[in-house]
Order: C-alpha cells, then structure tokens, then sequence
C-alpha cells in the first residue's frame, strides 16, 4: 500500500498519462491532436492540461494559425523526470509482483 | 490489495504504450509531400525530353518553373487543409525536414550559377546532390531502399556526365523513379503495416 501510494498521483491517471506519453514521443503537438490521439473531451482534455501545466509538467502556448487559435503543448523538464520517475516506480512493482 | 496494484500497473503500462505507438504513425502523413514532388519531377524530366528531343522544340526548360509553380500550389492547399485537423512535431520530422529545406537552398544556387556562368545543364549535379538528403533520410528512418536510394541517385547522377546532354532530363526522370519514388513507396507501406 505504501509503494503504491508512491506513484506520482498527477500521472496516475488515464487521461493525464496519456498526455504525457504522447508528449514523450512528439516535440511538440496541438491541443487537436492530443484530443483525437486521448479520444477525450475538449472540456475534460483542458482541465488536464492545465492541472499538468500548474504542476509545471507542460509548457503550454496559444497562438493564432492564420485566423484558428490553436494550443501547443511541450513536455517541460520536469515532465520529462516526473514521467521516468513514474515509470521505474511501475516497473518496481512488476518486479514485486513477479 | 495486491491485484489492484498489478491491475492499475498494467494498465498503465498498457497507456503508455499505447501512446507512443500512436505517436509513431504521426510523420507517415509527411509522405504525401515527398511523393507528390517526387511525380511531379519526374513528369517535368520526361515532358522537358519529349519537348526537346521527341518534339524539337525550344525553351523545353520550362517546365522546371511550371512544376515548381504547380508543386508550391498542391502544397499550399494540402497544407491549408491539414492544418484545420492536427499537428505535432517529432525530432526525427524536424531533422528530415531540416535536411531537405536546405538541399533546396543549395539546390537553388547550384541551378542558377551552372546554367548562368558555365551554361550547360545543371542536372548531373543535382542527381549527385540529391544524393544527400535521400541517403541521409533513409539513414535517420534506418530504412535501407531510400540509402540504396540515395546511391543510385549518385551513380546515376556520375553517369549523367558522360552521356549526351539531350538524355539528362530522362536520366533524371529514371533516377527519381528508382531512387525516390519507388523507395517512397516502399517506406509508406511499411508505415502502413507497422501501425
């Protein structure tokens, strides 16, 4: 129970480890993409996006693409260790459970 | 308590799989580009022999312009319709993409100071250039027919210099074909079946 308890508690989460993992593998990519990659809802994808962004695991810029806004997201550095992190911590588990 | 744990674990590992496979399938919709050129090349190379030698005709050299016009206008709408869906950048699209925009800036300058100042035809130059980026793209992708790709267009281009000028644009044609197009292809359906 307490190892489990430490898995970071922002990435254990469906939808918000799918961001990450997504993130992990691009640069870059626009809040569309992530929305059709995650199959979330916008509303829902957003308050994920900013619950990471607050926590300082995504860089998130709005700009204007012609006349669309659009929303890029980046893995920030702490995203980036935050996601290794969680990562070892699974495979620990695995490793107990074999 | 146990089971929850594995549970949870697998399926977060299954997440994170997941994902990254579904990153993987972002630079297969780059494709388009390199085929569309690569055709579009190809026809230049074969119309301006035909209006040349076939036909005899002058100012055969124009369908260079023309392909270049008509390639800018196709990815100008193709771009502006894709970029109403989705976008995301990998390393690996920036480093390809890189690589061609400046093949393109060289390419440029080779064309225009060969035919301006020793005005003869650029094109064995070009295959051997265009050697480059095709060998090197297919290094980064670790996709063997662009590199064999990439060589063909450097025999091809080697040869170019000893043959009549009147045959270079249907050489050129033959080496896109061979070296690019069909090793386009050959790297699409790959694309296509590791998804």
């Amino acid at each position: 129970m307490s190892k489990f308890s430490q898995l970071d508690p922002l990435l254990h989460s469906p939808l918000r480890l799918s961001i990450i993992s997504l993130l992990v593998s691009v640069e870059e990519a626009d809040f569309n993409y992530l929305k059709e990659e995650t199959g979330a809802t916008s509303g829902n994808l957003s308050v994920q996006i900013n619950k990471l962004k607050d926590a300082g695991y995504l860089e998130v810029e709005k700009r204007f693409k012609g006349n669309y806004p659009q929303t890029l997201c980046k893995l920030s550095k702490k995203g980036l260790e935050a996601f290794e992190n969680y990562v070892n911590n699974l495979k620990q588990y695995i490793n107990v459970k074999r | 308590m146990k089971s929850e744990q594995t549970l949870a674990t697998e399926e977060s590992l299954q997440i994170i799989q997941n994902m990254i496979s579904r990153a993987k399938t972002k630079y297969m919709n780059n494709n388009f580009y390199y085929l569309m050129w690569g055709w579009l090349l190809f026809a230049a190379g074969i119309t301006e022999y035909i209006i040349a030698v076939v036909m005899e005709q002058p100012n055969s050299w124009l369908v260079w312009p023309a392909q270049g016009i008509i390639g800018r206008v196709v990815t100008a709408i193709y771009t502006a319709r894709k970029s109403k869906k989705t976008q995301a950048a990998t390393l690996v699209d920036r480093v390809i993409t890189g690589l061609w925009m400046v093949y393109i800036a060289t390419l440029i300058l080779l064309i225009v100071f060969t035919v301006m100042v020793y005005k003869t035809t650029p094109t064995p130059s070009v295959l051997i250039l265009t050697g480059l980026p095709t060998f090197l793209s297919g290094y980064i992708l670790k996709f063997k027919p662009l590199m064999v790709g990439g060589v063909i267009f450097w025999i091809m281009g080697s040869v170019a210099y000893f043959i009549p000028v009147e045959w270079t644009s249907f050489m050129f044609s033959a080496a896109i074909l061979l070296g690019y197009i069909i090793p386009g292809y050959m790297l699409q359906a790959k694309e296509e079946k590791d998804v």
